[in-house]
């Protein structure tokens, strides 16, 4: 399987990020985490292809601090999430449609079948027509935005559910 | 001897072209390469925009168009390409490309309307009046996209007059940017939809409300499911699924009336889309209907619906009309991921 980027990715304190300026988005310390040391984080997975968008949201998940993994084929996407040991947390996916072997929408509808209510996901896509939107709701998505979409709503619905799931594991 | 030389020369001229060519791209690609950082540490970290203005400012205006519209088409939100408009918009090397507006070399009209769809401001509306009737499709295209961006009335007129003489896929096109205006678009559109208005311009309109989904225009759009035309009541009909409002299934439900196959059809359609609840026996009698597409349309409204309209869906594979039977098995069949899908084309 070919990465775009080593296999998991931990962003770690950069001067640049500790010198953000006003307005942007809120960022940790690499020893604090993006909830604090005793919250566990749970792992988020990004699958597309478009190279572009990798790299925005590499830069992105390395501001706010979270540790993701890239995948850039359907097929591989498939198999890792049909194979991946989930703990008391939910993964996060981000998972665009225009991927190749197995497109986005296919993804969703196995892992509705196969491992239902299992992930968090986000599904993101060139089309924005409503049966697109509608296709991606019903199929299990928590959430779809059409590109091209304001990065830093997506980092905060990121950090929202990633909070989200590490409460649920906590009570659980 | 005259034919070697001409020869020599075509040969030449190609390699030159060529090269130019791949310097070109070359060129593009080392400005896509510098502006992309940037772009998104101003994206995802918010601030000021020098840091791209004076990135831009280093490179050719052929690189730095290209560079930034690629970027900005890719990556970039309507909402924050109106600050890249008022940042950029003086800059020495967008006014050098608007200058060649109008050209007669159709590619730098193009550039032109290319550049005024990141950075136009209302002061272009003439600029890009004259653009959106090019002699050249290409940049005509390129001119809707800029015209969208600014609320000039006048260019907003200009492209409704002409709606209807767009191909099919233009009109898609038109659509998609005029959404970008919703309020305004809304607005013109009310005063456009009158039953006086000829078919082929109200039909394009009634498009447009459907494919805006203003609540205003669509009311408007209601009231002309009673009109002579049929052509304009299939319009009426396609156009109302997007109008999930009270008033709405009553009138849908008349259409599923219609002595005209190609609205019961579409009306079907809006009762699915809308996922009418009260419409169930209606859609169960028309899965009966004498054309195939009313058949098809009404199956898929049932299973779109769901829960007693599917049951009643499953009823219909047992009944004894052979023509619902075949239907009603074929669709029942389907994923509710594909009856979203083929409901949609």
């Amino acid at each position: 399987m070919r990465r775009l980027k080593p296999p998991m990715h931990t962003a770690t304190a950069t001067p640049q990020a500790s010198q953000t300026p006003e307005g942007t988005l809120p960022l940790h310390s690499a020893n604090e985490g993006p909830r604090g040391a005793n919250e566990p984080t749970p792992p988020i997975i990004v699958a597309t292809a478009d190279q572009a968008l990798a790299r925005i949201l590499t830069f992105a998940l390395e501001q706010i601090r979270l540790p993701f993994r890239l995948i850039d084929s359907g097929t591989d996407a498939l198999r890792e999430l049909l194979a991946m040991r989930v703990g008391s947390q939910a993964p996060i996916v981000v998972l665009d449609v225009d991927l190749p072997g197995v497109d986005g929408h296919a993804i969703l509808e196995r892992l509705g079948v196969d491992r239902p209510d299992t992930f968090l996901i986000l599904v993101l896509s060139s089309h924005a027509d409503e049966s697109v939107q509608v296709r991606s709701l019903l199929a299990g998505a928590l959430d779809h935005l059409a590109k091209p979409f304001n990065v830093r709503v997506l980092m905060a619905k990121i950090q929202r559910w990633a909070a989200m799931s590490s409460r649920a594991a906590g009570a659980s | 001897m005259v034919g070697g030389i001409v020869v020599a020369i075509s040969f030449l001229a190609l390699i030159g072209l060529r090269w130019r060519i791949d310097a070109h791209h070359a060129e593009v690609e080392a400005g896509v390469a510098a502006l992309e950082p940037i772009l998104q540490r101003w994206l995802v970290l918010g601030g000021d925009v020098d840091e791209i203005r004076t990135t831009l400012r280093s490179m050719t205006p052929y690189a730095a168009l290209r560079s930034l519209a690629r970027l900005a088409t890719q990556q970039v939100t309507f909402e924050r390409q109106q600050i890249l408009a008022r940042a950029l918009r003086d800059e020495p090397w967008v006014k050098r490309i608007l200058r060649d507006a109008r050209s007669l070399l159709w590619w730098h009209r193009f550039d032109a309307a290319r550049l005024l769809s990141v950075v136009g401001r209302e002061d272009d509306a003439g600029l890009i009046a004259a653009l959106l009737d090019d002699r050249s499709p290409a940049v005509r295209l390129v001119a809707m996209d800029a015209a969208a961006r600014l609320k000039a009335r006048p260019l907003l007129q200009h492209e409704l007059d002409t709606l209807h003489l767009r191909q099919d896929a233009v009109q898609q096109y038109q659509f998609a940017a005029l959404s970008r205006q919703p309020a305004i678009v809304a607005e013109a559109l009310i005063d456009r939809l009158t039953p006086e208005a000829p078919t082929p311009a109200l039909n394009s309109y009634v498009d447009a409300a459907g494919a805006l989904a203003s609540p205003l225009a669509l009311d408007r759009v209601r009231e002309l499911a009673t009109h002579p035309v049929p052509e304009v009541r299939v319009h009426v009909a396609r156009a109302l699924r997007r109008h999930a409002e009270p008033r709405t299934p009553p009138v849908l439900l008349k259409l599923l009336a219609d002595e005209d196959w190609r609205v019961r059809a579409q009306a079907c359609r809006a009762l699915g889309a809308l996922r009418c609840g009260i419409a169930i026996k209606e859609l169960a009698q028309a899965v009966r209907d004498r054309s195939w597409w009313v058949r098809y349309r009404s199956a898929l409204a049932l299973a779109q619906i769901g829960g007693a309209a599917r049951t009643e869906l499953r009823a219909l594979t047992t009944c004894d009309d052979a023509m619902a039977r075949d239907m009603s098995t074929l669709v029942f069949g389907l994923s509710s991921a594909a009856v979203v899908e083929m409901s949609e084309v």
